[in-house]
């Protein structure tokens, strides 16, 4: 049986708006490129099919979108889909990337310990730049399109089949490049600030457990 | 030592208030599940030195470090 994978999208503030808008690059590489997938978009994003699909698909790989705690990944209307040592063996053999705040620090931690093979994630708040003017409007947004890039080059590179590690150092490779595209040109007075929120995602951008794991 | 320490580290922290400072209306920072931060509030952490202001005074730190490498 072919791998599937499950992405969480909550689209309840505008602030996880701007994540499940990035998901559609995700969503169109992996329909280009035949790659079995399930989405619980919305207020699917919930804890108890959350909990069933795991359960009972069994995906090889889980990319969660939405707020984080250290101990907890939300879903919709940050519901609590996943917590640290009390629902996190449900990431068992799994590799995940959690677009989420702080949840490396310890959730990460516990998921492996628990038996999740690899998790990648962020040990402080992920954060990322906004057009003040573009509100509601993220696919116009192109302050915010750098971040963008960095995230789902780990989302991207495990669907091609490259392990955790390759992942997130195509991420992190990802990262400088736009620092040095960013830094080439203060054209706009914006781009210093783009350069040190995306310096800031880079650096507490974690990988937990199998370096070697892959989702193909 | 303990003096010029300190010295250095006002100096930091007005460097990165400085920085803030330049943060222009155009944008604003998404960070985590609570509201966008503005430039202001992002001033007011650093001049309290609170935890969020020592980190934001950390990482420009280490980024101004990283630039070196780039």
């Amino acid at each position: 049986m072919p791998e599937k994978f499950l992405i969480t999208r909550p689209t309840h503030d505008d602030r996880v708006s701007y994540l499940d808008y990035w998901s559609k690059d995700i969503i169109e590489f992996a329909e280009n490129h035949n790659i079995k997938y399930s989405e619980l978009k919305g207020k699917r994003a919930n804890k108890k099919e959350v909990t069933e699909f795991l359960e009972k698909q069994k995906p090889k790989l889980v990319i969660f979108n939405g707020h984080g705690e250290e101990d907890t990944i939300f879903g919709h209307k940050d519901e609590p889909l996943i917590i640290s040592e009390e629902n996190d063996d449900l990431l068992k053999d799994k590799v995940v990337y959690a677009l989420a705040c702080n949840c490396a620090s310890k959730l990460g931690v516990s998921a492996v310990s628990n038996g999740c093979d690899a998790f990648l994630g962020y040990e402080q708040k992920f954060s990322f730049v906004r057009d003040s003017s573009r509100e509601c409007n993220p696919s116009k947004d192109k302050f915010a399109q750098p971040f963008k890039e960095f995230s789902n080059e780990v989302s991207i590179s495990l669907l091609k089949g490259k392990t955790a590690k390759e992942a997130k150092e195509s991420s992190q490779n990802k990262a400088t490049k736009l620092l040095k595209f960013y830094s080439n040109s203060d054209a706009l007075p914006e781009y210093r600030h783009i350069r040190f929120w995306l310096f800031w995602d880079k650096y507490f951008q974690k990988l937990i457990g199998n370096e070697d794991a892959k989702f193909l | 030592m303990e003096e010029k320490n300190n010295k250095i580290n006002k100096e930091i922290k007005e460097l990165v208030i400085v920085r803030l400072e330049s943060m222009p209306d155009t944008i604003k920072i998404s960070f985590g599940s609570g509201e966008e931060l503005t430039k202001k509030q992002l001033i007011e952490h650093v001049k309290e030195e609170d935890i969020f202001g020592k980190l934001i005074i950390n990482m420009q730190v280490k980024y101004l470090e990283s630039l070196k490498n780039l």
